[in-house]
Parts: structure tokens; C-alpha cells; sequence
């Protein structure tokens, strides 16, 4: 168990290395000087020239990127071209309604999702499957602010039951916070649960065909029973790992939904650094949101172990 | 065991056909599918759309202030936007955009991802390489990639089109090594390499027809998520420059008019949606038809 | 349809009357059984003998209701199990049987044991479900189990794995499962055949130790012929969907009277002795599934076929002593085999 930990943390580290690489030269590839790109659309040719020798562009590549890297390591990611704080301030700053609303997200994806892939599969081809793989296929198709309005318009425009727009902080008190990100969760959740309805489908599916599940139903156990504590729990890898891998497209609606909802999070921060082409912004805020996910990831691949026992030795 | 014995027995009974291709004769099973027909029927729809749209509907571009946000006429079918230009005209010229950016996503993601997924899958030591680098690729959210290439490159139909291609082309790369690694386990191409086929002519023979079908199936994935990747840049104003029509970018119009005037956002959306709920439908048809493994839709 | 007498020494156990099953329906309808009728006595051991695809498994699922109810049609005068009648038996009503008063145990130990519970859950459960016993009580009703199945330190495995365990403690293990409701009838289809020819020979002698100590009656579904010689009382020779030959086991090794079942004995090696010659092969293979056959469903395969064969349906016979074959060639049949090394052995 502690081998098998130990040996995906590790795997992760080169990743997150590739990842950090990759980031840094995004600024160094393109066409242009860096210098130039990162002083932003406004900057006189002496700002140019101090970013330059500030951010050691100047200097070989792999050195640059030998400093840039040891400065994200301790938690420095530059400053904004546009308000001149540091990234990880702002970052800090914007977490919150991004955690809750992908935390919340995910509760109603798993809540949503997984019994009624579960059902679809025991299903199989009938009314309920067809209608629930017909609503996943649309999640899939519908882009998620177009969903976002929707709800905008019957929820909070026509009936009034959540405000339009707007984020309330944890501070205020948690229900009203829960208000304010019922409809950029329901939106997100909708197109999320496609995804893991549709895997969580497939895997029972197959897992319904195995002969312990033949065993299963020669004991005398109900349908329930079958489904849900052996059937889906033997499912539980490949759905768990799904969720691990969507929340990397959940990361991208909840750029669009933030911005939709005008809800002050990264989401939003990252829109605005875009339009403002504030680009140590941007660096930093992919570099925090892909290191975010290969931990989560790294969690994910460690909880095999207790979904599946044949994994711990 | 006797239950599968006799269900493989039945399957056996059923399909004695003999086929000679089994990629073209699996398409064609399913175009003839009621599902298949009517996506492919849509999709020619918005193929019109796209090329007949100048002489459908007026000019997508012309601004007359003194005409604004009216409702829709005969003239002005779906009535104006907050410019006084032409919504019917720019939602069929919108057809254009996301079209090319489906299309060009779709080859711009199968051509390297093939390449480089039956390198990876080829090549030992190149391949753990190549696919430390497609895994550290994909720990980054495409739709944040995409926006940080499309801000940092010129603005243009080619920049929105490289942005939502590169994240797409490591799952393809994955999914072609996937395919490529289990036919190599395959015995007839072992006896290909063991009477000394070997190289492009393994590879050409025996290797990519066999990764074409899943390759279809992506690439229409692909196409899907890419007209969803340029309606988002669009809408949060990374796309293609105001001059060029996109749904995206109507939405993004629409939005302080919303409350309003919900109509010029349910229009772009309703065909956008329209759009890529038949490449996917489209794309599940194909995936059912060509590959009896089924590719789960990758995420 | 008439059926063979048989000895009613004990109460019945299980008592099947013209089992037809197909799958499918309309003109591809596949029929997987025809008229199968066979019962089962308190605390005997009835084997179900044939080739792979035969039928036998799905005579059995069939009784259970385990098969898919879209594909399956199953048909039947009667089933009953003591005073129950399972034919007419709703799935929550056949589910009230299942794990409690018929227990099953399969082929394959390595993937019939979920792998995500531990041994002594999944073989509490049974307990919970009919008995509606605590959690604790099953657990205590599952260390009671390991340990009569001969499990060496049964506390020990309750919390394993079935990854941690070997083919053979896996097969325990599923025997555990299916009695642990202390069932009339242990159904047992081919429970040996996966496992290591030393530990077959265990599972088997276990199957019947259990027998005897619990008093229950067993269905040995097997293709093996010196299994059903070792263990079973009464064997029952299935081919294509039908039963062929059925009778004490004595009766039917000293008489065999179908030219199935003279074809199994010729490729059966005797225990014991260096075989003279080659063992003989049945030539030709199983009919594939399609139409009820409208004569002898072995005719084109057997030796002593005649006309009539090919003609019409051969009624079962009866041979005395609980004996009868569907064979119109019996006399020929036994007139052959009369010098053969096992019938010999068995008279």
C-alpha cells in the first residue's frame, strides 16, 4: 500500500515538471518578445526594458525557467501587469466561490449521475434508459452557458426563485452562498453528469454481465442489493477515475459559468486577465489549476486502494 | 456457463454473413439507420445554411443604429441586435464559422494524433517519452490552454483553430496507442513481422486501417467539442474578431440585453446546440457501428 | 408425455415436469430444452451428465428463474420444490428460494466471488437477506460456515479477499455461500472443473460429507463420467435439450441403453487400469440449437441408428428399477457395450 503510494506520487512529480515546462514556454514559443507580451498592450518601451531585466529575460532559457520555477515553488507566480498585486494573492483572494461552486457541482454530479447511470444499465434499452442517455448525450451537446441562461431566464428572471447573478461569501452565512451557486451548479452539473452518467452506464453494464453477479442473484438478493452494493461498488475505479479526469473539463465550465454568473472567482480572474492580456495572471492561473488537478488526480489513483482491495498489496 | 455457451451459440446463429470489409460494410449498416439519417440530413441542413446564407439573408455585417433590438419582421425575420444588424443573417452566416473551426479541429487533431499515437505505440523508449509528454498535456484544462493560445497568438480564425486543436490532439494520440498496442498483440500480425513485413509496410498494412475506424469516431467527437471550444471563446471575447459572425459571439452580444430581449441569445444557442447534438448523436451512431468495443466517449 | 418410475424410497425434493425452454421468439426461436422432466429425492445426488451447450445449465437456471426474461421462455407442467410451486412463482417469490432453500455453486471460484467484498460479508449475506439477521450474526453464522467447510482458521479469512485465496478455499468458499441458509437442494454445476485435479477430488468428497451432515439433496451437473460413477445416486444423461437416459447410477453403468450414453462409456477410461487401445470418440458434434428435433436428436451421430430414428421421437422406455432411455435401439445398445470394461466392472 505505502509502495503503491509512494510510487504514484512520484509519477506525479515529472508530470507536474512536463506541465510547468510547458507553461513557462508558452510565453517563449509564440511569436514576438516575451518582454513585450508580458508588459501587456500599454506598456512604454522603459517598462518593457524593466520587465525584461526584472523577469531575467536577458538571460539563457533554461536559466530563465531554473528562476521562474523556483519562484512558483515558493509560492511566487509574479505579479498582475494590471493591478501589480501578486498572482498568488489574487488567487487567494478568488478561491473561495470557485471551491464552492465545484464542490457543490460535484456533489449534485454524484448524486445525479451515478444512480442513474447505475439504473440505466440495469435498465438497459428501455423507457428510463433511453430518455436519461438521450438527456446525456444533450448534456454533452448543449454548451454549458447556453444551459446557464436557460435557468437564468426561467429561475431567476421569470419565477424569481434564485438572483440573476452574483456571488454571497461563506462569511455572510453558508444558505445564502448555497443560493447564490444553485444555478451555475445545476448548469455545470448538467453537462458534468453526462459524462459520468454515460461511464457509470458502460461500467455496470459490463460488470452486471460478471459471474459474480450471476452468484449474486442465486443467493436470492433483490435487484437493490445487486445493483448498488455489488455491481456499482465493483465499478467504483473506473467511475471514480472519470470524475478525476472530468474535472478537468469541469474546470473549463466553471471559467464560462463564473463568468456568466459574474461570480468573483478564478474562473472570473482568469477572464479578466485574458481581455487585459495580463499574462503572468494567466500563467499563473493554468499553472495552478492543472497543479490542482494532478493532486487531485494523485488522491483519486490513492483511493483505488480502498475502492478496490486487489489494488493494496 | 452453459447460459453464455448457448447466447454465443445464438449470436453465431445470427450473424453467419461473411464480410470482406468490415469498417465500410459497418458504415454502411449504419446509414441506414433512422438515426443516422436524420443527423446526416441536419448536418446538410447547416451545410446549406453556411453556403447559401448571402443569398438566404441579408448582409450579416451592416450596422444601422437607428434601427435597433426590433423585433422580428418580414423584412428582418429574426429582428435586430443592439447594433441594428440583421439576426437571421448573422445567425446563418454564424454556420460558416463553427463548420470550418468542426471541420479543421477534426483533421488538425486525427492527422498528428495518428502520427505521433503509432510512433508512441511503435517506439519503446521514444513512446514513454512522448506520452509523459501527452499526459503532462492533458493535467492542463483544454478550455484554459485554448484561451491562453488564443490569447497570446494573433486574433483570427486560424489562432481559434491551433488553440482548440492542440489540447484535443493528445486524447486522440492516446486513444490510436490504445488501438495500435492491442493489434499488435494481434497473431496475424506477428506472422506479418515473423515473415519479415516489417516497418512502413507493417505500419501501412496492417496497422493504421485498423485504427481508422476509432479514428472517425474521434475526430466526430472531436468536431463536437471543438464548435462548443469556439462558441466559449467566442463568448468570453477570445474568438475571432467582432467583423467575423459566430454564435459565440452573438451570445456574448446578448448578454446585457439578455433579460429583455432573450431571443437573440436563443437563437445562436438553439443552433449551436442544434449543431453539435448531431455531430455527437452522429458520433455515437458511428462509434456503435465501427467499433464492437465501443469507445467510451473520451473525456 | 409419460415419465420414468422411479424408487420412491424418500420425499421428494425437487420434481420438474416438461421443462421446455427457448430463446427467442417467433421463426428464430431457439429451443434450449424439450420436455425435461427429472426429480430429486431427499439426500440423494442426482447427476445432470452431457456435452458442453446440452442444456444442463439451463435446466437448472430455468428452475431458478435466473435467466434473462427478455430472451428466455420457459414452459413447465410443473416445478415444484417440496410443497412449493416455483413454475407459477413470482421473481420476488423464486427470490425467497434462492441462497435460502436452493443453494448454487458454480464453474469458475476466480470470478464468481465479487472481488470487492471480503468472504465473510458475501457469505453472510444470504443470511441477512432471508434471515433478516444482524450484522453481527451473519458474521458469526459466516465464521460457523468457513470452519464446517473446512476452512483452517476460519476467523482469520472472514476479512480476506477472494484475491487472497487459492482456486480451491474459493470453491469452499462458494459452498459456504450456498449453504449457509441450510438449503433442501445444493445445486452444483460443474463445481470442479477449474480447479486443480487434486483439489477436484477434495471439493467433491466435501460436497458429499456436507450432504450427509445437513441432509440435503444435490444436483451435480457435470460432462464427467467417473465423477457421477464416484458421487451420484441417479444420474440423468442430457443431449440437445432432452433427457436421454435416466436411472440409478448402478443400473445405468450395468445397462446403458441409449447410444449417447454407450458413446460417454467407450471414451470413459477405467480407474486403475492401463486402457487397452485408444479410447473411442463419438464422431460428429452437438447439433446446433434451432427447432425441437422431430425424431432422435443423436440419430445422425450413433452407431445403431435405423430409419425410425431419423423419424420419429423416441419415447422414454422403461427399463425397470427406475430405469429408462428414449432410444428405440436399447436392446442393440446393451447387446454391444455388454462386454465393455465398465459395464463389466459395474456387474
Amino acid at each position: 500500500m505505502l509502495r503503491y503510494a509512494a510510487g504514484r506520487v512520484l509519477a506525479g512529480i515529472p508530470t507536474l515538471l512536463l506541465v510547468s515546462i510547458f507553461i513557462f514556454s508558452l510565453a517563449h514559443v509564440t511569436p514576438g518578445d516575451p518582454a513585450v507580451l508580458l508588459a501587456g498592450d500599454n506598456a512604454t518601451p522603459a517598462q518593457v526594458e524593466e520587465i525584461r531585466s526584472r523577469l531575467h529575460l536577458d538571460l539563457p532559457l533554461w536559466q530563465q525557467f531554473g528562476i521562474w520555477l523556483g519562484d512558483a515553488l515558493q509560492f511566487d507566480l509574479g505579479n498582475s501587469i494590471y493591478s501589480g498585486k501578486p498572482v498568488t494573492e489574487l488567487i487567494a483572494q478568488r478561491i473561495e466561490p470557485t471551491l464552492v461552486l465545484s464542490l457543490v457541482t460535484l456533489v449534485l454530479t454524484v448524486l445525479i449521475a451515478v444512480p442513474l447511470g447505475a439504473i440505466s444499465a440495469w435498465k438497459a434499452n428501455s423507457i428510463v434508459d433511453r430518455i436519461s442517455m438521450g438527456v446525456a448525450v444533450a448534456g454533452f451537446s448543449i454548451p454549458v452557458f447556453v444551459i446557464a441562461y436557460l435557468l437564468v431566464y426561467f429561475f431567476a428572471v421569470k419565477m424569481r426563485l434564485f438572483p440573476v447573478q452574483g456571488y454571497k461569501w461563506l462569511a455572510d452565512g453558508w444558505l445564502t452562498t448555497l443560493n447564490s451557486v444553485t444555478l451555475p451548479s445545476i448548469a455545470l452539473a448538467f453537462v458534468f453528469s453526462a459524462l459520468i452518467a454515460r461511464v457509470t452506464r458502460a461500467s455496470v453494464l459490463d460488470a452486471l454481465g460478471e459471474n459474480y453477479i450471476r452468484t449474486a442473484r442465486a443467493k436470492g438478493l433483490g435487484p437493490s442489493r445487486i445493483l448498488f452494493i455489488h455491481a456499482l461498488k465493483s465499478v467504483g475505479v473506473p467511475v471514480v477515475t472519470v470524475i478525476g479526469i472530468g474535472l478537468a473539463t469541469l474546470v473549463g465550465g466553471v471559467v464560462v459559468t463564473e463568468s456568466v454568473f459574474n461570480i468573483p472567482g478564478i474562473g472570473r480572474l482568469t477572464v479578466d486577465a485574458v481581455t487585459r492580456r495580463d499574462y503572468p495572471v494567466i500563467q499563473g492561473v493554468i499553472l495552478f489549476f492543472s497543479a490542482s488537478l494532478i493532486l487531485i488526480n494523485l488522491l483519486v489513483d490513492l483511493s483505488y486502494a480502498f475502492i478496490d482491495p486487489r489494488i493494496r498489496e | 456457463m452453459a447460459l453464455t455457451e448457448t447466447e454465443t451459440k445464438i449470436q453465431a446463429h445470427g450473424t453467419r454473413s461473411r464480410r470482406r470489409n468490415p469498417t465500410l460494410e459497418s458504415l454502411a449498416q449504419a446509414a441506414r439507420e433512422p438515426w443516422t439519417i436524420i443527423c446526416v440530413l441536419i448536418l446538410l441542413g447547416f451545410l446549406a445554411m453556411a453556403v447559401l446564407s448571402p443569398m438566404l439573408a441579408g448582409d450579416p455585417l451592416a450596422i444601422n443604429p437607428a434601427y435597433r433590438l426590433k423585433p422580428p419582421s418580414l423584412e428582418m425575420i429574426w429582428g435586430t441586435d443592439h447594433l441594428g444588424r440583421d439576426v437571421f443573417a448573422r445567425a446563418m452566416n454564424g454556420a460558416r464559422m463553427s463548420l470550418t473551426v468542426g471541420v479543421a479541429v477534426a483533421l488538425l487533431s486525427a492527422i498528428p494524433g495518428v502520427a505521433i499515437g503509432i510512433f508512441a505505440a511503435m517506439n519503446r523508449t521514444g513512446g514513454a517519452l512522448v506520452m509523459r509528454v501527452i499526459d503532462a498535456m492533458m493535467a492542463i484544462p483544454a478550455v484554459l490552454l485554448a484561451i491562453a493560445l488564443a490569447a497570446l497568438l494573433q486574433p483570427g480564425l486560424l489562432t481559434l483553430i491551433i488553440a482548440i486543436s492542440i489540447p484535443e490532439i493528445p486524447r486522440m494520440v492516446r486513444l490510436v496507442r490504445s488501438v495500435v498496442l492491442s493489434v499488435r498483440e494481434q497473431p496475424y500480425v506477428d506472422a506479418a513481422v515473423s515473415v519479415g513485413t516489417g516497418g512502413f509496410a507493417l505500419v501501412r498494412r496492417h496497422i493504421l486501417p485498423n485504427t481508422i475506424a476509432p479514428v472517425i469516431v474521434q475526430a466526430t467527437y472531436a468536431a463536437a467539442s471543438a464548435i462548443i471550444a469556439s462558441a466559449v471563446l467566442s463568448f468570453l471575447g477570445v474568438g475571432t474578431p467582432p467583423d467575423v459572425p459566430s454564435w459565440g459571439g452573438m451570445m456574448a452580444d446578448a448578454r446585457k440585453f439578455f433579460q429583455f430581449y432573450p431571443m437573440l441569445m436563443v437563437y445562436p444557442g438553439a443552433l449551436l446546440s442544434l449543431l453539435v447534438l448531431v455531430t455527437n448523436v452522429l458520433g455515437d451512431r458511428l462509434s456503435d457501428a465501427l467499433d464492437p468495443r465501443k469507445i467510451a466517449r473520451s473525456i | 408425455m409419460t415419465d420414468t418410475l422411479r424408487m420412491q424410497t424418500g420425499k421428494t425434493v425437487l420434481d420438474v415436469r416438461n421443462l421446455n425452454l427457448t430463446f427467442g421468439r417467433g421463426d428464430n426461436a431457439l429451443h434450449a430444452l424439450d420436455h425435461v422432466s427429472l426429480s430429486v429425492q431427499q439426500g440423494e445426488i442426482l447427476s445432470l451428465v452431457g456435452e458442453s451447450g446440452c442444456g444442463k445449465s439451463a435446466t437448472m437456471m430455468a428452475i431458478l428463474g435466473l435467466l434473462p426474461k427478455r430472451a428466455a421462455t420457459v414452459r413447465a407442467d410443473a416445478i415444484r420444490l417440496g410443497e412449493t410451486d416455483l413454475a407459477g412463482a413470482s421473481q420476488r417469490q423464486l427470490r425467497r428460494i434462492r441462497g435460502n432453500r436452493i443453494g448454487m455453486i458454480f464453474q469458475d471460484p476466480m470470478t464468481s466471488l465479487n472481488p470487492v467484498h471480503t468472504v465473510g460479508f458475501q457469505i453472510g449475506e444470504a443470511v441477512r437477506e432471508h434471515r433478516g439477521a444482524s450484522r453481527a450474526e451473519a458474521r458469526h453464522q459466516a465464521l460457523r460456515m468457513l470452519d464446517l467447510v473446512r476452512i483452517p482458521d476460519p476467523a482469520r479469512r472472514l476479512d480476506a479477499y477472494p484475491h487472497e485465496l487459492s482456486g480451491g478455499m474459493r470453491q469452499r468458499v462458494m459452498i459456504a455461500m450456498a449453504l449457509v441458509c441450510e438449503p433442501e437442494l445444493l445445486i452444483a454445476d460443474e463445481p470442479t472443473t477449474a480447479l486443480d485435479v487434486t483439489v477436484q477430488a477434495q471439493i467433491m468428497a466435501l460436497v458429499d460429507e456436507l450432504r450427509v451432515e445437513m441432509g440435503m439433496s444435490v444436483v451435480l451437473i457435470t460432462h464427467d463420467l467417473g465423477v457421477v460413477a464416484a458421487t451420484a445416486d441417479r444420474v440423468a444423461v442430457m443431449y440437445a435439450g432432452r433427457i436421454v437416459e435416466e436411472g440409478p447410477v448402478e443400473q445405468v453403468f450395468r445397462r446403458p441403453s441409449h447410444g449417447y450414453t454407450a458413446g460417454l462409456m467407450r471414451s470413459l477410461p477405467l480407474d486403475g487400469q492401463v486402457h487397452q487401445g485408444r479410447l473411442q470418440e463419438i464422431p460428429g458434434s452437438v447439433p446446433r440449437l434451432g427447432e425441437a428435433a422431430p425424431n432422435c436428436a443423436f440419430a445422425p451421430r450413433c452407431v445403431f441408428a435405423k430409419p425410425r430414428c431419423a423419424a420419429e421421437v423416441p419415447l422414454p422406455t422403461d427399463l425397470g428399477g427406475g430405469h429408462a432411455a428414449r432410444c428405440f435401439e436399447h436392446s442393440a445398445v446393451f447387446a454391444d457395450l455388454a462386454d465393455n470394461d465398465i459395464v463389466r466392472a459395474w456387474q
